[in-house]
């Protein structure tokens, strides 16, 4: 009775105020020193709602607030058993398994100590120390880049990349490992997080050293779309995991958006050298031996075919929401990296790019842009 | 050598280069000795670049070749990397194909609703998918709301080189379920061709007999999204390329599906290529509902007996058609 004439009247129900937690989540960040894993540790200690202790070589360098680190080298071949003590000081409540090379590496041996068994080493030590829950950073790359791949890979998608691109492999065997340690331990709870590979002024991985050098061979006839994640989207995405510890699964963390590689181009201004697609694959093999490529022959096909994932599942299920549009992240960082002393306009890409990124929400969701509207029309 | 130099040898002088009367021609503007002429060049060029720095930074070169592949390009793609102001220019020659080449009549255009999802399915003839563009560009020219039909395009097409990026500025998408859910669910005008490569190869003894209608794919989709089935035919495209017979011998290693043998192709070389100006006609007709439920779709027998309910529909809108046609190139 005092509630309804609190509300005027009106039946209206109030949230109950939950119990108090006992105390804050305590999140382990493996890799947490990394150019992704500082990033999330940076905005976990800005949410202050969590307890955040990093397990790398090196303690993260410029931190908002305390953080606790504990050396852990995955590489060293009893890594589960030191893992496992600290598991057992710590106590964390969710690892986020970050620790991971996510370009292709030449000394092939030690990405795959890292990537697979590494991977393998923390399910390992997690099943045994009990811990709750597990978010693996996985890539999108793992689809496989395939003529006869539909537009947009969603979850349920098998995993057809090439047998020889030991990179991409190594990210498999390692959504192997997560499968297995479910299979074992049927109570805890997994989430597979496959990103996008990543686009800002700051990303050095291989893409964006391909993209910004002056030339690179493509291949010829061929201009596959390819999508661009944010770095804080992707943090975003690992936050949104955090917070719905009931669901568990594997989740497509993309922007919206996609771009013809050529457009990629025309903003870094790399000059594209079109040669036949066998004799490419052969070149940029030849590079790669010589020492002086970013990716291995095989790793090509993705300059050739799709590889373009849907976010549906992870907009319904975690609630993402990316900021960013591919767009507007390779404008971003073409115009911070190599902005000055351009033929090309890059005030008038970006007008451009606002038109295009408005035209593509009212076409590819118009029910999402009636609702919006509906909703500004009722405020 | 010292009497050389006190009398120098008096140079020959050529007739041509003797000085001539002034008059009669203009005075050229142009600098008298080459060598001013290189010099004053230079110097333009090198004034132009100190008031343009951007032209002579290091992606200089790169920007000049890149800007210049995207002179009819747009940032404006949809998802699938549609771009409507790159298949622009290609619109004159559909419309002189539409109109001149093949005399197109289109028939029933009014059956199309102006808004909201539909699944056209068309047969398909002619060795080269020139039916599917003439379908889309009848649509697109005669529908009072002008849609824009998106075709699924096989992926023999969708993975050569050049045609891949091409296909999709036109707004041509891979065939497969997942990208036509995805056109179908945010409410587009989809086409398909669900007789595949075996309609496209068909031998010209064969014409007009629909071939199998694939595994009922098209079913599957219409009943997950709700989408009305329109039946489309198109009859005079059977006998633009008069396909003989397939010479797998030479299809097989090029990893071709079929290597076609026409009177005129590969007998006459590239001029073979050149599609016969016969008449068409493409019907449009009535929608059909599939409003039963998604959950018939994973009933095989029952999505079978809906394809051939679909299949026989075109087979009597063409049956129809070719026995009011008259002549194969004038019509009447």
């Amino acid at each position: 009775m005092a509630r309804k004439i609190a509300a005027g009247g009106r039946v209206v129900s109030f949230p109950k105020a939950g119990p108090p937690p006992a105390r804050r989540t305590k999140i382990a960040v493996t890799g947490g020193a990394g150019f992704f894993g500082s990033r999330l540790v940076r905005s976990l200690l800005l949410r202050g709602e969590h307890e955040v202790v990093v397990f790398d070589l090196v303690p993260p360098a410029d931190m908002p607030g305390d953080v606790k680190h504990r050396f852990l080298d995955l590489n060293l071949p009893f890594a589960d058993g030191t893992l496992y003590k600290l598991l057992l000081e710590e106590k964390p409540d969710v690892i986020v398994h970050l620790a991971q090379l996510r370009s292709p590496s030449r000394q092939s041996t030690y990405a795959h100590e890292l990537n697979s068994i590494g991977a393998l080493h923390v399910f390992a030590a997690a099943g045994e120390a009990k811990v709750a829950r597990v978010i693996l950073g996985s890539l999108s790359l793992v689809y496989g880049a395939r003529g006869d791949n539909p537009n947009f890979l969603t979850e349920e998608h098998p995993l057809r990349p090439d047998p020889q691109d030991r990179f991409v492999q190594d990210f498999v065997e390692a959504e192997k490992h997560a499968r297995e340690h479910v299979r074992r331990h049927p109570e805890t709870a997994v989430q597979i997080l496959r990103f996008v590979p990543l686009l800002s002024p700051e990303v050095r991985d291989y893409r964006a050293k391909l993209l910004a050098s002056p030339f690179a061979w493509t291949l010829m006839g061929y201009d596959p779309l390819v999508q661009a994640l944010h770095p804080d989207d992707a943090v975003d995405a690992i936050l949104c995991a955090l917070d719905r510890p009931e669901v568990h699964g594997v989740f497509n963390v993309a922007p919206e958006g996609i771009l013809p590689i050529s457009s990629v181009r025309l903003f870094f201004g790399s000059l594209g050298i079109p040669v036949p697609h066998p004799l490419a694959y052969t070149l940029y093999e030849a590079a790669w031996l010589a020492g002086v490529g970013v990716l291995p022959g095989v790793h090509a096909h993705y300059l050739r075919y799709l590889c373009v994932v849907s976010n549906d599942k992870a907009r319904r299920v975690l609630g993402f929401a990316p900021r960013k549009t591919t767009l507007d992240c390779a404008l971003e960082t073409a115009r911070t990296r190599f902005g000055s002393g351009r033929l090309v306009d890059f005030d008038a890409l970006e007008k451009a790019a606002k038109e295009a990124d408005f035209a593509y929400e009212r076409r590819v969701h118009p029910k999402r842009v009636s609702q919006r509207m509906r909703q500004e029309a009722a405020s | 050598m010292s009497a050389r130099r006190t009398a120098p040898v008096k140079p020959f002088v050529p007739v041509s280069e003797a000085p001539r009367p002034s008059g009669g021609f203009a005075p050229s503007l142009l600098p008298k000795k080459q060598d001013d002429l290189l010099q004053a060049l230079l110097g333009e060029a090198a004034r132009f670049l100190d008031a343009h720095p951007e032209w002579k930074g290091p992606r200089a070169a790169a920007d000049i070749w890149n800007l210049f592949r995207h002179r009819n390009r747009t940032l404006s793609l949809d998802d699938f990397g549609y771009d409507e102001a790159a298949s622009k220019p290609w619109h004159e020659l559909y419309d002189f194909l539409y109109t001149v080449w093949w005399r197109v009549t289109l028939a029933g255009v009014e059956n199309i609703p102006s808004a909201g999802p539909a699944l056209l399915v068309v047969n398909h003839s002619g060795v080269l998918p020139w039916d599917g563009a003439m379908v889309k560009r009848g649509i697109m020219r005669e529908h009072p709301a002008h849609r824009d039909a998106r075709m699924l395009i096989l992926d023999m097409f969708t993975t050569l080189p050049f045609l891949q990026p091409w296909l999709r500025h036109q707004g041509e998408v891979r065939a497969c379920p997942e990208n036509g859910e995805r056109l179908l669910n945010r409410g587009e005008l989809v086409g398909v061709f669900p007789e595949g490569v075996k309609g496209v190869g068909k031998l010209f003894r064969d014409r007009y007999r629909l071939a199998r209608f694939g595994r009922g794919g098209f079913v599957r989709l219409a009943l997950r999204t709700g989408a009305p089935i329109i039946p489309v035919t198109v009859v005079g495209a059977e006998e633009i390329y008069p396909n003989l017979f397939r010479m797998d011998i030479i299809g097989k290693p090029l990893g071709l599906p079929y290597f076609p043998i026409t009177p005129f192709f590969p007998a006459l070389g590239p001029l073979g290529v050149l599609p016969l100006p016969t008449k068409w006609w493409i019907d449009v007709g009535k929608p059909i509902p599939f409003n039963h439920g998604p959950e018939v779709a994973d009933r095989p027998m029952i999505v079978n007996e809906f394809a051939d309910h679909v299949r026989s529909t075109l087979q009597t809108m063409i049956d129809s058609r070719l026995s009011r046609r008259g002549n194969l190139f004038t019509g009447e």
